[in-house]
């Protein structure tokens, strides 16, 4: 692992994805403790106030301190973002895999069921679920699992069906291994690089489509403070009141950014021939 | 708003334009009174944004939500409401009354042309009721002309009404929502009046792409001469109300009707637009479903009632630009309350509200849940204020956010699947309209359930042809409905307009959309 | 090669009953209906409306005649037509088509154009400040939330600028410079995410195929860099270029609604949305079955590429 490190500067800047991501989590584990008030505490008369000591983020139409709730929606957008593209990750991975790997009636099964789910625009398919689901947060986090289930499947198989062909795959199968041992030894490696890229990219717009959800209702129910939510409260209020926006906004941006530096950093150590060595 | 300090620049922009405002102000305000003394200036195209539509033309099928109806561009009724409220001849010349109340003669406008040519007779008013009534179609409008037993056509230009009994609404429901006269050759021929509107009304149907645009032309031979005054008109549909704004602000939109009020803090400063006010009739409220406990109980409705602090939700839903709000809201001038009459119930007081739910039983209040549709502003926030209110006598409402379609299921009969939700109406302008339906034992569209005493009173209301007696009537009703708190009336948001300062448009306090008719531009 | 095009080609219909059956079943199972709209709550509810209401709809039959009906009609090439406004569902989306296939379009060449020649810079640049300042850019980029963009650079434009963008849409046939004004924006809006995701993508790849041992071959073998690069590396990279490529149709026919939303531009997804919203069957079927085709059409194109450029691809 050691040798897998490489110069300094790409090192900082994993080092600070890393920083950043454990930032976000630990906003989201202690948020009680660190956030100055409750985020759903309303005091009308404090409404639309200009960040200032009491409240260092504003507050917003109805009085409610930004920051806090800036704070405890952490909590949210992990939440979401990390389960639903965990399943995602997992069950397309999967599916892709063994879809790519077998080939024949699976991989047609596989590939059709992932077209037709693949052919709704990504949006209209998480609304769909969510609508028949119902609303609240767990419902979101599987209609956006079962949205991007599809792309990761797709990701997965085309690197899948190249590398089975390769020598080094060849070669363990006339060795005589088993298929479970050349699919996670030999394949998956190769092809995690794409996968971990996707993911990481995948985090951002499930945070987004929690967001757009969390509009139409779909998702987090008021008074609870998903970034989303709070991007959405203050799009008419940009004018008047611009830091309901940006601070949430700012939120995503940190957070996504830091999990994409950590994407970049954990794709650079996993290339299998880095390993090797 | 502005307490902390701005980048040099921004304020003396600011400044300027503030002291270009006021200064302006008196001038477009001289300017105004000018104009108003010059006659129209005729011609042009008027530009109108709003950021939601009907989702058809249908003037019967479609449900009465004023704000977006589109029935005053393209159809007249045979009586309509006047811009200060009064009931005035439209098709219909004159009208008379039999001695029991009981037969309707209306004498109709000769001469006037549908916009196929054809000319317009008693007998497409007729057709026009029965569509309405018609029990197997779908029209909403059932309750506004449900007093009409039969109808006939002596001669071309006469319509004689039976109703089984003396009303009081009859001509409200003739100048109300669904009460358009359409050409019935036009409706045999195409099915429905959904995609095209053929009328008798100031403006002839040109184009129409759902969600977008409708592009309408002047009614060349409309029976009221010399309107309207422009030549075109174009609705657009803008979705983001802060698009509206910019539009107005650039000068690529005439005119717009605010969702959300408090949009006009952002342009009343704003030398290059004038900002028109008026009381609305429709109004927010929070529904209960009588026919779940603990709502069943009037004790813990008027806890409820006395746990929300009205003012405060309208500060937060409306930016505080409207009035709060009884049973009939002020823009129904010769019928509503003051609000001070209220005041015991109004007044928010949570120690009597605690010792009411004690009374009924909950000391230590209750879990309930309250409905809100998430693409209503004024729902939203009214929601979340009224939620912490609750909160505070113990009553733990969970919102639930629920997408229209899914909403309406639940809420209508005969499923009431809901404790509170949060509604929003368009109102009514006659009390018999607004209330009956709604609130009747017969009907109980809302709320489900009605209340025997204020039934009697609603039944009475219907019949009392006197002006006096029936604003006795429904007074008391307004003051029972309170009392009993059969629903918590919170607030009617003011109806805010903004126009180009070149533009000259008055509202209506139905729907703005009669403003088209005498609108004009001054370039 | 032939024989890999028809079975291909053929393989989509099987999608496209799957996708039909799925926005069928789909539709039915959020509840509401369109009845229930239109009656509404300051409608007069009655028992005998809502049962002639749902007649005339259609809906009292029961799923599977429902169904074979609509199927019935789509293969004879009719869409059918919108409940709620009564033209034709196909009117509706060719009048929306336009925009929202030149606004993909224009998006995925922003994407195209900025992402994959970044890429390659980078990967070419590996560890140096011009590799870490592209990457960090366009992690950025990928950070910022397409809806919040816009509307900030509408009300920056407004109230700086003084200018709005139109709401008009210009078709690019009546005046090309009107409508690449209004098309402009938006593509970058949209564009400038997916180019990141390309760039990314390039940048990748293009690095661990430079890593392998061909290529380490081909250098030791004394082929000049450029040769190396283009010649070799940039091939072999395009394989899982084209399936992001494909992925990001995908993705941009449904970010398309956000942007559509945003800028009011009239498109299909916007179109959708709404028909979702109205309990409009007939809409919301037509409409997502021809998105789907057409999506379906470039995921063809897409693996016929692919299948060109590897030949060891073959259908199983």
């Amino acid at each position: 692992m050691a040798e897998a490190l490489r110069p300094l500067l790409r090192n900082r800047l994993v080092l600070f994805g890393t920083a950043l991501i454990l930032l976000v989590v630990l906003l989201a584990a202690f948020a009680d403790l660190v956030a100055p008030y409750d985020p759903t505490e309303m005091k009308v008369a404090d409404a639309l106030k200009r960040p200032s000591a009491p409240h260092p983020f504003g507050t917003d139409r109805f009085g409610r301190d930004v920051l806090s709730r800036t704070i405890h929606g952490s909590r949210i957008a992990l939440g979401v973002a990390l389960s639903s593209i965990a399943i995602a990750f997992a069950a397309g991975t999967v599916l892709g895999l063994v879809g790519g790997y077998t080939g024949g009636w699976p991989d047609l099964v596989i590939g059709r069921v992932m077209d037709v789910l693949f052919s709704f625009p990504t949006l209209i398919l998480a609304i769909g679920i969510a609508a028949m689901l119902g609303p609240g947060l767990n419902n979101a986090a599987l209609a956006i699992a079962v949205v991007y289930a599809p792309l990761f499947s797709r990701v997965a198989r085309g690197p899948v069906i190249a590398e089975r062909e390769k020598d080094h795959v060849v070669a363990a199968q006339g060795l005589g291994a088993g298929w479970p041992r050349v699919v996670f030894r030999h394949i998956l490696p190769n092809v995690l690089a794409p996968l971990i890229v996707q993911a990481s990219v995948s985090l951002a717009f499930a945070i987004l489509i929690e967001a757009s959800l969390s509009y139409l209702g779909l998702g987090t129910q008021p008074p609870d403070p998903s970034w989303g939510t709070m991007l959405n409260e203050g799009r008419t209020y940009l004018e008047t009141a611009p830091w309901m926006s940006i601070f949430p906004g700012l939120a995503i941006m940190v957070a996504v950014f830091g999990f994409n530096l950590l994407g970049d950093g954990l794709r650079d150590i996993l290339d299998p021939q880095l390993r090797g060595r | 708003m502005t307490d902390a300090p701005r980048p040099h620049s921004q304020i003396s922009r600011r400044r300027f334009l503030s002291l270009a405002a006021a200064a302006t102000a008196a001038s477009t305000t001289a300017r105004r009174a000018a104009a108003q003394a010059r006659p129209p200036r005729l011609g042009g195209t008027f530009i109108s944004a709003k950021t939601t539509e009907a989702p058809s033309l249908e003037p019967v099928l479609e449900q009465a939500l004023g704000r977006i109806r589109l029935d005053p561009i393209f159809y007249n009724r045979l009586v309509e409401w006047s811009a200060d409220g009064k009931l005035e001849p439209s098709l219909a010349e004159s009208w008379t009354t039999s001695a029991d109340g009981k037969v309707w003669t209306f004498k109709l406008r000769r001469g006037v042309k549908f916009h196929n040519g054809r000319e317009f007779v008693a007998d497409d008013a007729k057709y026009s009721y029965e569509r309405v009534l018609d029990p197997k179609g779908s029209s909403g409008g059932r309750g506004y002309l449900s007093a009409i037993d039969t109808m006939e056509t002596p001669d071309k230009y006469t319509l004689r009404v039976h109703t089984k009994q003396p009303s009081a609404s009859l001509l409200a429901g003739m100048a109300g929502g669904w009460s358009s006269i359409i050409p019935k050759e036009v409706v045999e021929e195409k099915g429905d009046l959904r995609r095209i509107a053929v009328g008798t009304g100031p403006f002839i149907f040109q184009e129409w792409v759902p969600q977008s645009y409708l592009k309408a032309r002047k009614n060349p031979d409309y029976w009221d001469k010399g309107k309207p005054y422009v030549d075109a008109l174009e609705l657009k549909v803008i979705p983001d109300e802060a698009n509206i704004i910019a539009q107005l602000r650039t000068g690529n939109v005439h005119h717009a009707l605010l969702e959300d009020n408090k949009n006009y803090l952002l342009v009343k400063d704003d030398k290059r637009l004038i900002a028109l006010r008026a009381p609305r009739l429709g109004f927010d409220m929070v529904m209960i479903n009588h026919g779940r406990k603990p709502f069943t109980d009037v004790r813990v409705r008027q806890a409820i009632s006395l746990a929300v602090d009205r003012t405060e939700v309208l500060q937060v839903a409306a930016s505080g630009l409207g009035s709060v709000t009884g049973p009939l809201t002020p823009a129904m001038k010769p019928w509503a309350l003051p609000v001070e009459t209220f005041k015991e119930w109004y007044t928010p007081n949570p120690e009597r509200a605690k010792k009411l739910l004690a009374d009924a039983g909950f000391p230590r209040g209750f879990k309930t849940t309250l409905k809100v549709i998430p693409t209503f502003p004024t729902m939203v926030a009214g929601a979340q204020v009224i939620a912490a209110q609750l909160k505070k006598v113990g009553v733990d409402a969970q919102i639930v956010q629920e997408e229209y379609g899914v909403w309406i299921k639940a809420i209508i009969k005969p499923s009431f699947d809901y404790d509170l939700t949060m509604n929003i109406t368009t109102g009514d302008a006659d009390p018999d309209s607004l209330l009956y339906r709604r609130f009747h034992s017969v009907e109980k569209q809302w709320n489900n359930d009605g209340d025997p005493e204020i039934d009697a009173l609603l039944d009475q209301g219907k019949l009392t042809v006197d002006l006096a007696k029936r604003k006795e009537v429904y007074d008391k009703v307004q003051r029972l409905m309170v009392e009993k708190a059969i629903q918590i009336w919170t607030f009617a948001p003011d109806m805010i307009d903004i126009t180009q300062s070149s533009v000259h448009y008055d509202q209506h306090f139905t729907t703005n959309y009669y403003g088209f008719r005498t609108a004009w531009l001054e370039r | 090669m032939r024989r890999y095009v028809l079975v291909r080609t053929l393989s989509i219909l099987p999608t496209l009953i799957g996708v039909s059956v799925a926005v069928f079943l789909m539709i039915r199972l959020i509840p509401g209906t369109i009845v229930e709209q239109m009656i509404g709550t300051e409608g007069t509810y009655s028992e005998q409306s809502m049962r002639a209401l749902r007649a005339f709809f259609g809906l009292d039959q029961p799923i599977h005649v429902q169904y074979g009906r609509w199927l019935g009609q789509v293969l004879r090439g009719d869409l059918g037509t919108s409940w709620r406004t009564g033209l034709p569902v196909l009117q509706m989306i060719t009048s929306r088509l336009q925009v929202t296939l030149e606004l993909t379009l224009g998006a995925m060449l922003v994407a195209l154009a900025v992402g994959i020649p970044l890429g390659i810079v980078s990967a070419r640049r590996e560890n140096t400040r011009l590799d870490h300042t592209v990457r960090v850019v366009s992690l950025f980029s990928l950070s910022i939330p397409v809806f919040w963009q816009a509307t900030m650079l509408i009300l920056a434009t407004s109230l700086w600028l003084d200018w709005a963008p139109a709401v008009d849409f210009v078709s690019p046939f009546t005046s090309l410079r009107a409508n690449l004004a209004i098309i402009a924006l938006p593509s970058l809006a949209l564009g400038t995410a997916v180019a990141a995701v390309f760039m990314r993508m390039t940048r990748s790849t293009l690095l661990e195929v430079m890593r392998q041992d061909y290529i380490r071959t081909a250098r030791a073998k004394g082929l000049r860099e450029p040769a190396v690069v283009w010649g070799h590396a940039l091939k072999n990279s395009l394989i899982p270029l084209i399936t992001v490529v494909g992925v990001q149709v995908g993705y941009l026919l449904g970010g398309v609604v956000v942007t559509e939303e945003v800028f009011t531009l009239p498109g299909v997804g916007r179109l959708i949305l709404w028909a979702v919203f109205q309990r409009d069957y007939p809409l919301v079927q037509g409409t997502i079955l021809f998105v789907s085709l057409l999506f379906m059409l470039s995921n063809l194109l897409v693996d016929l590429v692919y299948a060109y450029v590897d030949p060891r691809i073959r259908y199983g």
